[in-house]
């Protein structure tokens, strides 16, 4: 899927204003005209870390890097990295590599 | 509004309590506070209490009612009241509020949390409880994570080193050494910090408070009640609460909590003073990197200099604003929901002159409880009477 894979965030209908999670009303004009709306996978690394101590029911998945990435629409999503181990700068070009259920994982592009 | 003094103060230690439970640990601390105020309990118009996990990880509830109860207090308003990590600024403010507004003379605020006994992936997930579950905790994000994320961001914006950052964990954990309140001072070097087990990189061990037990208590009232006190009182200047950035997409450079920043440029302005008048700050450091972030936020060091000013020793006790002289969070523990009435009365302490840790001459304090993912915070200013 590399840099073709799209993420759903909502728009609001009334202003334009774009949110990457689900409220039920636009926090920019209060507005319940919400739509669902496909972006592009791409953006910016914000910041990254690897959590070595996960919390209780995620003890599965640790160690994992959880990625902060401004994506290119102009919202900011939290996923992780597919590929810790690189070492990504803040600063680095990602892009959408896959899904771990509900949760967006990135990988440089 | 009325002008609120603290008429009495009282803390248990914060630390490992194994043999007493949340109510007891409340109940004693309040007790201490009751009896320094000297006023007869039927005045005690409204019980404010704050506790975050209590619920998730020992299964007691109606903690408000049930320290009152514990106290003798009879048909008084009892409200627990929950912010995350800032449970406990939240209900002092509220036990100002009620004096300030003339709807009682005297109100008692208590803090207490019970962590202990839980494990280290259970408490973790118990704090998780302040993520948004809608956005940012079904990535895995923790509370180090978090502070790991803006220990990234500082540093790429401001070149922030993991000496500086030590320097934090040093001074904090040296502070706690002669405070009997904290049971976790002691003597560190740079390299053992660097070099203790990674927690959220570039977080380590030594770069997070410890789980702990605790609890504490004030009673505020009007200045009138002081004359009966047993212990100088302190006047409450300004107390603040704001909100903030509920999820980390509200978080614009990830450098800098919005909502300390409202709350302590409010702050100065209810007290009627300039940052430079702050003698001593006891800070939210649940995190190394949450006090230069915090110190910057709240306008006392210029923006991006927290780390630097730490490693000179200008946040030191003879510094030029003393950060954490208790130890802070680092040293004392954070039993959440009482932090921020355990800041108040170390900022009591300072105001009487009589910290086991005192900053000389210190005529005016100021405590910052943060929490969450800075969804909320309280900024509180005291001052010697």
């Amino acid at each position: 899927m590399a840099a073709s894979g799209s993420i759903t965030i909502f728009r609001c209908a009334a202003c334009g204003a774009l949110d990457p999670t689900p409220r039920g009303v636009c926090r920019a004009c209060l507005s319940d005209r919400l739509e669902r709306v496909a972006v592009a996978g791409t953006g910016a690394l914000a910041a990254a870390t690897l959590i070595r101590r996960p919390p209780k029911g995620m003890d599965a998945d640790g160690p994992y890097a959880v990625a902060v990435v401004d994506l290119d629409a102009g919202v900011r999503v939290v996923g992780r990295l597919a590929h810790p181990e690189a070492g990504l700068a803040p600063g680095s070009r990602v892009a959408l590599h896959g899904w771990q259920v509900a949760i967006p994982v990135f990988d440089a592009c | 509004m009325r002008p609120v003094s603290v008429l009495g103060a009282g803390s248990t230690v914060f630390g490992r309590h194994p043999d007493h439970g949340a109510v007891e640990l409340a109940v004693a601390a309040a007790r201490q506070a009751i009896v320094e105020a000297n006023v007869a309990r039927e005045r005690i118009g409204a019980v404010y209490l704050g506790n975050f996990v209590g619920g998730v990880l020992t299964g007691q509830e109606v903690l408000a009612g049930l320290v009152a109860d514990g106290l003798g207090l009879r048909d008084v308003p009892c409200t627990k009241v929950e912010g995350a990590c800032a449970s406990g600024g939240i209900a002092f403010r509220h036990a100002v509020l009620s004096v300030a507004a003339g709807l009682c003379d005297v109100a008692l605020a208590v803090g207490v949390e019970k962590m202990s006994h839980a494990g280290t992936a259970a408490v973790t997930q118990a704090l998780n409880c302040a993520l948004d579950h809608a956005a940012d905790g079904p990535s895995g994000l923790t509370y180090p994570g978090l502070f790991a994320l803006l220990w990234q961001a500082h540093a790429r914006r401001y070149g922030t080193t993991r000496e500086q950052v030590s320097a934090v964990c040093i001074k904090n954990r040296r502070n706690g050494l002669t405070n009997p309140l904290a049971s976790m001072g002691t003597e560190i070097t740079a390299d053992m910090i660097a070099n203790a087990a990674m927690i959220a990189d570039p977080l380590t061990l030594y770069d997070c408070c410890p789980i702990s037990d605790g609890a504490a208590a004030v009673v505020v009232g009007i200045p009138e009640l002081a004359r009966e006190a047993l212990a100088d009182p302190v006047r409450v200047l300004a107390s603040v609460q704001t909100s903030g950035g509920a999820r980390i997409a509200a978080h614009g450079d990830l450098t800098s909590f919005r909502a300390t920043r409202a709350a302590a440029e409010r702050a100065y302005a209810d007290a009627g003073i300039a940052p430079a008048r702050v003698d001593f700050v006891e800070l939210h450091d649940c995190f190394s990197i949450a006090e230069i972030i915090d110190s910057e936020d709240l306008g006392l060091i210029p923006p991006g200099e927290g780390g630097r000013w730490a490693l000179e020793g200008r946040t030191d006790r003879g510094g030029d604003v003393a950060i954490n002289p208790s130890g802070g969070l680092e040293a004392k523990g954070h039993p959440v929901g009482a932090t921020g009435i355990g800041q108040i009365y170390e900022a009591v302490q300072q105001l009487r002159g009589r910290h086991p840790n005192q900053v000389a001459g210190a005529r005016i304090g100021m405590t910052h409880n943060l929490g969450g993912t800075g969804v909320a915070c309280t900024v509180n200013i005291l001052a010697r009477e």
